[in-house]
């Protein structure tokens, strides 16, 4: 479980502060399968990094509660001279898990031949993308974090992403933020839209685009006058 | 992270982390390079050959009754330390800062881990230089072994309290990030690596006491050669210097939160 309590976050751009954040309170439930609609550039990684635990808030508190994933598919951990059977290793001794266990589901997973044993600097950004799918599914957390990414690489793949995101989603919660109404629809039944710094409940995804489409987002969103007491 | 796991201690999870990052560290440092990790021994040993030949060519001999190599090894070594340490945490910042995407992973653990595993290299390289000199020169009887071990690890105490500002300040400014290496050069003229400290003035000696890593210097030169017994090593300037240091640290750490590019400083 999750919760925002009175939370605030800004980004400074050009000197002036970019709402994030604005005074949310909100609780996020372990089993919910929650989707937080949000235009690009108003804080989706900022507020996935928030609810992961990588970043603090400005102000207020954020309460986390049970196993939570770090952000689902990201690829900036692993050393580019390390090869992923490599990187994999270190990362789950680092994580507290088995690392044998790690090294071959992902080799399994993953499926990216004789590049698993080379450097990752020979692999494609297609291969790592797959690489960084696979590890995030080699740990079993009770809530997954997903700032956009719920697959990677070709289309056979990001079925295969697909088939275990929804498998392990049985018995875990997730919090998805995206920009694309569809991806949200597809994994989560409870909505929100980030705007303005507040997380908007939505009866649907549809909605919370609608509310987006409607409010003129960027320009409240980025010209807002903050003041944090 | 098993479903059915439970949640391990707050310190077994740190002792965890920072242990993985070490491993890391070592694993990742010089990848790439056929040598790898062996540069960390054996650039301290290229350090003391081409300091010894210097020495030769100059025709300079150490005024204490102690062999030249193991004079020149006992000078550079705790400087070498220091700055490898306050150079590793920097790098190691920059290697793995992206795992802080895992929150089980800080800055502070990054830093922590590269000061801890440069404790352990400054211990090897120490060993394994002394070794190389016992077998091209003569052994050298250590007069108090545990002086030398406090010497070395005072020098890397100094390095890490340094480096975890250093690295701090270079995170917030990147002016601060050129700067340091420089203003840390003089380092090697002024820290005892060619001369003891009853040679200098004792008006430049006055002002030599200031410098905590002369201390750790003579420290290891003292346990080292039983002729010489330095009245000038006194722990209490390092000891402030460190806790400076480390007060400096967790203030700009509480007074910037994160630094230019986003990176928590936790």
């Amino acid at each position: 479980m999750i919760t925002l309590l009175n939370v605030s976050r800004h980004h400074m751009v050009a000197n002036s502060p970019q709402v994030i954040l604005n005074s949310v309170s909100h609780q996020f439930g372990t089993s919910e399968k929650i989707g937080i609609l949000a235009l690009g550039g108003t804080g989706k990684s900022t507020l996935a990094r928030l609810l992961c635990g990588i970043e603090r808030p400005d102000s207020g508190l954020v309460e986390r509660s049970g196993l939570i994933s770090w952000p689902i598919g990201q690829t900036h951990g692993f050393h580019p001279d390390l090869s992923p059977a490599a990187n994999i290793s270190c990362l789950a001794q680092l994580l507290g898990q088995d690392p044998s266990f790690c090294v071959e589901y992902c080799r399994r997973f993953a499926d990216i031949g004789t590049f698993f044993d080379a450097p990752l600097r020979k692999a494609s950004p297609g291969i790592r993308a797959r690489l960084a799918f696979a590890f995030s599914m080699a740990f079993f957390p009770e809530t997954y974090i997903s700032d956009e990414i719920v697959g990677a690489g070709d289309h056979i793949f990001r079925d295969r992403c697909e088939a275990i995101l929804r498998e392990r989603l049985k018995s875990a919660g997730l919090i998805l933020i995206s920009r694309t109404p569809r991806t949200l629809e597809l994994f989560c039944d409870r909505f929100l839209a980030l705007h303005a710094g507040k997380l908007i409940p939505c009866d649907t995804a549809a909605e919370a685009e609608d509310i987006l489409n409607c409010t003129a987002a960027y320009g409240e969103t980025f010209g807002q006058e903050v003041s944090y007491g | 992270m098993n479903a059915d796991a439970t949640l391990p201690s707050p310190a077994a999870t740190w002792l965890r982390v920072l242990f993985a990052l070490m491993l890391r560290e070592v694993r990742c440092r010089f990848a790439g390079d056929w040598l790898g990790y062996a540069w960390t021994f054996i650039l301290p040993l290229m350090w003391t050959g081409a300091l010894l030949w210097f020495f030769d060519l100059i025709g300079r001999h150490p005024r204490i009754d102690a062999p030249p190599a193991a004079f020149i090894a006992t000078g550079i070594l705790p400087y070498f330390v220091f700055r490898q340490t306050i150079t590793s945490m920097g790098a190691a910042l920059s290697r793995h800062r992206n795992l802080t995407m895992f929150a089980a992973v800080r800055m502070s653990d990054i830093l922590l881990a590269a000061a801890a595993l440069e404790v352990f290299n400054g211990l090897l390289v120490f060993a394994l230089t002394f070794t190389m000199i016992a077998l091209a020169f003569e052994p050298v009887r250590f007069a108090d072994p545990a002086q030398v071990l406090a010497g070395m690890l005072t020098a890397t105490a100094l390095g890490a309290s340094f480096g975890w500002v250093s690295t701090i300040l270079g995170e917030l400014s990147v002016t601060a990030r050129r700067l340091i290496p420089v203003l840390l050069r003089p380092l090697f003229w002024v820290s005892g690596i060619f001369f003891i400290a009853p040679e200098v003035p004792p008006i430049m000696r006055d002002i030599l006491w200031f410098n905590p890593l002369m201390h750790a210097v003579e420290r290891t030169r003292s346990g080292t050669f039983s002729s010489y017994t330095s009245s000038f090593a006194d722990p209490r300037p390092p000891f402030v210097f460190v806790l400076a240091m480390l007060i400096l640290a967790v203030l700009l750490q509480s007074a910037f939160r994160r630094s230019k590019n986003g990176l928590e400083l936790t």
